[in-house]
């Protein structure tokens, strides 16, 4: 026979997860007054914390939500436009880079005077800029332009594949 | 590599209806941490949604480690405290410093003239939750609305089973005095 009170851990037990109290505990709750009147309070609260009746959605959250999700998918420019632009814009940049640091002129001599004057517009100009604004602050132009160019290939190809890896990323492969 | 379920994959292909499915089958349970963990009823349905939106981005990402239920679970209980955190509402970590009991920091109960605006036990229970801190709340909802283990909780929460036990252990006995304090057994 038990003389002392159950403690709150083995009340709380009692009123929960009886099955596993042990079989004095379970005796004693049940044959003393304060601690069958604590179980009973134990009791009650419980109930009242499984009681969700104050939780609420509307009816049409369901529909709602995956009306906003489609919503939030047209918005945006659609999927196969993106790829597209991204399919284009990656193997041009990584041509660009490649002929720029390799000597595009030398490269386009043999091309028609007309490609070899957009080529170099286009691209001459634009990095020439880029190295010119990065050589003001010290960096080493020609570096730090081929590796953002690069970086950015990387990203414009990682995002195209993305869809056809799974969601996963090109170098957690 | 865990497969993905089969709905994960139709959802991903563009399945509105599956998606929909999906949104049915844990609605419950986001709504329970949602109502829980954040008082002002505002913000609950967007949070709602927005944790349905942010699922469906995050989907691909899922790989059958654990349950779906738990995944959802943690996108909900993450969106709450990042909502908590930015309106300024003292989580757990902020209110205890260690050594601390929950029982020495947490703000006294609501005072008893304040109680006769609230005849109803329900309502008074609903008021004394609002005043633990939103990791108890969560952890009472889990556990007495969406009957998940100890295991389960911890998964959802990123606590430690023992810890997940002893916050719910806290809370009910916390709850308990508060509601006790003032009212008779007989009332309670």
């Amino acid at each position: 026979m038990r003389d002392q009170h159950a403690t709150e851990h083995q009340i709380q037990k009692y009123v929960d997860e009886r099955h596993r109290l042990e079989r004095p505990v379970i005796n004693h709750i049940e044959s003393c007054d304060y601690c069958s009147e604590e179980a009973v309070r134990y009791r009650l609260l419980f109930d009242g914390l499984a009681d969700d009746s104050d939780i609420v959605l509307p009816a049409d959250f369901a529909s709602s939500v995956t009306a906003t999700v489609t919503g939030a998918e047209t918005t945006v420019p659609g999927r196969w436009s993106v790829k597209l632009i991204l399919s284009l814009a990656a193997p041009i940049l990584i041509v660009a880079v490649t002929l720029y640091f390799l000597g595009f002129e030398s490269i386009l001599a043999g091309f028609s005077r007309s490609v070899t004057v957009v080529f170099t517009l286009l691209f001459g100009e634009l990095f020439s800029a880029a190295c010119r604004f990065l050589a003001r602050y010290g960096l080493d132009a020609e570096l730090s332009g081929f590796t953002a160019l690069l970086l950015l290939a990387v990203g414009l190809i990682d995002r195209l594949l993305r869809p056809l890896l799974g969601g996963k990323a090109m170098l957690s492969i | 590599m865990a497969e993905r379920p089969e709905q994960i994959e139709r959802i991903l292909s563009g399945d509105n209806k599956a998606f929909e499915e999906f949104v049915r089958q844990h609605q419950r349970l986001v709504s329970h941490i949602v109502f829980r963990m954040v008082p002002n009823d505002e913000d609950r349905k967007d949070l709602c949604q927005d944790i349905f939106l942010k699922a469906h981005q995050s989907l691909a990402g899922f790989r059958n480690e654990s349950r779906l239920s738990t995944w959802v679970g943690r996108v909900a209980y993450n969106r709450c405290l990042n909502h908590l955190e930015k309106k300024r509402v003292p989580l757990f970590e902020d209110l205890c410093p260690e050594g601390e009991t929950v029982d020495s920091v947490i703000g006294q109960s609501t005072p008893p003239d304040e109680y006769a605006e609230h005849q109803d036990l329900a309502v008074r229970l609903r008021h004394e939750i609002n005043n633990l801190p939103p990791q108890y709340r969560a952890v009472v909802s889990l556990y007495h609305l969406d009957d998940m283990t100890y295991k389960e909780i911890g998964e959802i929460t990123q606590l430690p089973e023992g810890t997940v036990k002893s916050y719910l252990f806290r809370a009910r006995k916390l709850l308990k005095e508060r509601l006790t304090a003032k009212y008779r057994a007989e009332e309670l």
